[in-house]
């Protein structure tokens, strides 16, 4: 992804210049080579600041929600799953695609810093990808490892290697194909436990969640004007912490993201405290997907299997 | 009363009072349920309380009786969300929770011997009425009083009998009250109160103006205060922010390093402008 | 002589004070190190860079029970609840050790104490874990405290070949060490060159960011395009104000059951939207600029003012968890690097 990053200059600079966009989101170095962070780009000087490898990982496409109330025309970088997430503000008419310049980005994985960093908590220099391996290159010398193992999981059943559509398109298109089927594997294994033990097993999970709404905050299919947890009156959620109000924080965001989750992962990725927040929106996409026989319920569509009331229906619409 | 300063303690509503037409402010006579604090309770002109709806919520509400007058505690309130849509609820008799009284006061030795100019918009008569009548108690130690008020309409104004009936009475106090607009039975002035105050022009020497209410009003009452010459030593406001513990300690109602539930909420327009612009 | 406490005899240290006293302490689960009420000495763990949550948790709770009331026919009866327990806080790194030093002064000074947090204070003895391999993260040094400091703790451990050389600073920290005399030894070690050698550790981070001249200069900077620059990328989330052991800004909120209900205090952000919202719907900070430029300004430029000190101990918690690296670090190096010129907007 480093060798696209003179083009990808380039292009936001013309961009920039010619008044294609008012502004553009893309990524500048953090702290660390695992920890790219978002940039966001006002004139063509700021170019020289931008960064992008293979830990680019933030959906920038929820940043339009930011600027609603504007007139700019807003360039921003996507890779096929922010291209997703993008898709979801269209599709729930949040955002309108002439105010958006997307700049597609092919991608064939984006690694999980936690998963690197605990092999490599600190003087990582860069990821190296040699066929099903990568070479994880430090200060201290070289680490082989199996790539698979070290991609986020989204990446691992990606559909998209390269973004649906775009304005423009960043380097050639790469081949597609996910790298695993999703098979759900995990919601099965859940589903196995006795109920005790999954009950046990998400009790320990919610009392450790911090409600910071980090996981809300980042997720496009929260892109609710006002969310019903911000409103003082009816409050429908306790200020206060506890395990109910952690559920009903949790389970409430869950449904209503279901059939509308695009499968990106950023909830669990910025989750602080490791909530497999994952697990419930892949057992509702799972059962979605059974129930409705929609093959890929995580790809937006016009018609959302639970977006939809049919006459016919066999339930009350109550 | 508890060591703890954040629990509050159980008073009565004695009386209520619907100010306006539409009653969106109502005034509250409280006294508390211990007979010790109803007695020991002392504040002064411009410090606020807690009042507690229990199962609700706390608001901070600025004193509006005044200590020249004890024995209870009075509060208008207008409804403009959560805990005053529960407060305008309630009935005499009722229980709340009262805690305080926190935040400064207003500068009365400094206002000892001066020309007073009062001007108010709206509820923001509310923390004025306790300084007014605490003036007009010890009237013979203030110079001449000028209280000039305006509301949206006939119907916003508040405390009617104080301003048309009990206040002109006193030496040498004068009252002007404008509407933004009248109605078939009004008589008085029609104009915003920035305006009217320019056209009344109470003069800068040896005065000082207290000025309260909506944000926007403050602004234009500033501007014409100081076209009118007078100096921003010799203009008082003051100044709201969500609060929710008022002892300083719950970090979101400061301006800069200043917090305005134990900072303010009294100002001169002088420690104004050494703040931040956020507010 | 010193005190000494030897490595395997840790989990029976953990066990004698729980005697006496509940135990709060690092404890792995589900990938990360968190700080939880636990009474299995085998669970604990030492092996952590920090905890992901700080040790304010346990002093200043998400929620506090402020106290009940009860409406009864014409009749209101309020009754504070106080922490009851006597507690120790195990393994606090000297950067969560400073930040109750930091907290203390707001809860503690002015004309209020904030009696809830003092009462879990004065009921908690907190034993401090040097730290002997600072990380990537870590930035203790810039704020003058470092992998050795004990300040804030009342028993203090540094791990030293086969155990922990222990320090105790308080009457507290002397009470637990009375409680748990038959497992520390008395050994022929100079305390002073133990406590030495982690004040010498080098942090790499910390020992090259230097916040000299910072809260100075940022008095000049309220309207400087850096807030503007900075904010654009925040989400919002409570993630920093949540992890960070020194924010400590409040709410409070009714539970009401039929005629009963308590009162709690919960914690608050000010980085969520509503934090200054007033009921009439006007809003002093009504966008993330306002929203971060009060937090950074708070802790680099407002707490100086009002206690002499910087609101941050260099923990690093922002640095490994904020989703988009608007960190302490980053924030002071921004203004290191601007220039002072105030620039007027809305102009």
């Amino acid at each position: 992804m480093k060798e696209k990053l003179s083009e990808l200059k380039e292009t936001v600079a013309r961009l920039l210049k010619d008044r294609t966009v008012d502004f553009f989101i893309a990524y500048q170095a953090g702290h660390s080579q695992v920890e790219p962070i978002p940039f966001f780009l006002t004139t063509a000087e700021h170019v020289e600041n931008l960064f992008l490898n293979n830990f680019c990982a933030h959906n920038l496409s929820k940043y339009l929600l930011d600027y609603l109330a504007g007139d700019e025309v807003v360039g921003v970088l996507a890779k096929g799953c922010d291209l997703r997430a993008l898709k979801r503000l269209l599709t729930d008419h949040r955002v309108e695609r002439g105010r958006v310049f997307v700049v597609g980005l092919p991608c064939i994985g984006i690694y999980d810093r936690k998963k690197v960093q605990e092999v490599y908590p600190a003087g990582l220099v860069e990821v190296v990808e040699e066929g099903e391996e990568v070479i994880l290159r430090g200060e201290t010398g070289d680490k082989r490892v199996p790539r698979k193992e070290y991609l986020l999981p989204r990446c691992l059943t990606c559909p998209d290697h390269n973004p649906e559509f775009y304005d423009l398109l960043l380097g050639e298109k790469v081949a597609n194909g996910p790298l695993a089927e999703e098979d759900y594997s995990d919601v099965r294994a859940l589903e196995e436990w006795a109920p005790g033990e999954r009950r046990r097993y998400w009790t320990r999970q919610f009392e450790r969640c911090l409600r910071c709404y980090a996981c809300r905050n980042v997720c496009p299919a929260c892109n609710c004007r006002v969310c019903c947890f911000d409103v003082a009156e009816p409050r429908w959620l306790g200020k206060g912490t506890s395990l109910d109000e952690q559920e009903m924080f949790h389970f409430t965001r869950a449904m209503h993201v279901a059939g509308r989750c695009t499968g990106c992962g950023e909830c669990e990725r910025v989750c602080p405290v490791n909530i497999p927040l994952m697990k419930l929106n892949k057992k509702l996409a799972k059962d979605i997907g059974a129930l409705f026989h929609v093959p890929q319920a995580e790809i937006p569509t016009e018609v959302e299997p639970l977006g939809q009331f049919r006459l016919g229906d066999p339930d009350e619409f109550n | 009363m508890s060591k703890n300063p954040m629990v509050p303690n159980p008073a009565t509503i004695t009386k209520i009072t619907s100010e306006t037409g539409s009653g969106d402010v109502k005034t509250f006579r409280v006294v508390f349920d211990d007979p010790s604090l109803a007695e020991g309770f002392t504040y002064r002109s411009g410090q606020c309380a807690m009042l507690s709806v229990f199962g609700v919520g706390e608001c901070m509400i600025s004193i509006t009786s005044t200590p020249t007058r004890p024995g209870f505690l009075e509060f208008s309130v207008k409804k403009v969300g959560r805990v005053t849509d529960a407060l305008h609820e309630a009935r005499e008799g009722d229980k709340i929770g009262l805690r305080g009284p926190y935040g400064n006061c207003f500068p009365l030795e400094k206002m000892k011997g001066k020309n007073l100019v009062f001007v108010g918009g709206g509820i923001g008569l509310a923390p004025l009425r306790s300084l007014i009548n605490n003036v007009l108690d010890n009237r013979k130690e203030y110079g001449r009083v000028d209280i000039i008020y305006g509301a949206r309409s006939p119907q916003d104004l508040v405390f009617k009998e104080e301003l048309f009936q009990n206040w002109p009475k006193y030496q040498d106090t004068h009252v002007y009250v404008t509407v933004d607009a009248g109605d078939e039975e009004w008589k008085g002035p029609v104009g915003f109160v920035p305006p009217y105050l320019e056209e009344i022009n109470p003069s800068p020497e040896g005065a000082v103006a207290v000025t309260c209410g909506p944000p926007v009003m403050i602004k234009f009452v500033l501007q014409s205060l100081a076209k009118m010459g007078y100096t921003d030593d010799q203009i008082i406001t003051t100044l709201e922010m969500k609060m929710q513990c008022g002892i300083g300690k719950c970090g979101r109602c400061n301006i800069g390093d200043k917090y305005v539930c134990v900072d303010g909420p009294v100002f001169s327009v002088d420690q104004l402008q050494a703040l931040p612009d956020e507010f | 002589m010193t005190k000494v406490l030897p490595q395997g005899k840790l989990k029976d240290f953990l066990k004698d004070t729980m005697d006496k006293y509940s135990l709060v302490a690092p404890v792995r689960e589900d990938g990360v190190v968190v700080l939880k009420p636990t009474a299995d000495p085998e669970a604990v763990v030492t092996d952590y860079l920090n905890t992901v949550t700080s040790p304010k948790d346990f002093f200043f709770p998400q929620t506090e029970r402020m106290f009940r009331f009860q409406k009864t026919e014409g009749k209101i009866r309020v009754e504070e609840t106080t922490w009851q327990g006597k507690r120790v806080i195990f393994g606090v790194r000297p950067c969560d050790l400073g930040s109750l030093e930091l907290i203390d002064r707001v809860f503690q000074e002015g004309e209020y104490e904030e009696t809830y947090y003092l009462a879990r204070r004065e009921n908690t003895t907190v034993v401090g874990l040097a730290c002997s391999s600072p990380g990537p993260t870590c930035f203790c040094t810039t704020f003058g405290i470092t992998p050795g400091s004990p300040e804030g703790a009342d028993l203090m451990l540094y791990p030293d070949g086969e155990g922990f050389v222990v320090e105790v600073l308080t009457e507290k920290g002397e009470a637990l060490a009375q409680q748990t005399e038959t497992l520390l030894e008395d050994q022929d070690v100079d305390l002073a060159e133990v406590k030495g050698r982690f004040e010498g550790l080098k942090v790499p981070l910390g020992d090259h960011l230097s916040v000299d001249g910072v809260a100075a200069k940022l008095d000049g900077m309220f309207e400087h395009p850096v807030w503007a620059e900075l904010s654009p990328r925040c989400l919002g989330c409570g993630i920093c104000t949540y992890l960070c052991p020194t924010c400590h800004c409040f709410g409070m909120t009714d539970e009401v059951r039929g005629d009963q209900g308590v009162r709690l205090r919960c914690w608050d952000s000010c980085q969520f939207s509503d934090f200054t919202r007033m009921a009439g719907g006007h809003n002093p900070r009504p966008t993330k600029k306002e929203r971060v430029r009060q937090r950074f300004m708070h802790k680099l430029n407002y707490y100086v003012h009002r206690f002499g000190r910087y609101l941050c101990t260099g923990c690093g918690r922002c640095l490994e968890k904020c989703p988009v690296g608007l960190t302490m670090v980053h924030v002071i190096e921004k203004v290191n690097d601007s220039g002072t010129r105030e620039v007027a907007v809305n102009e």
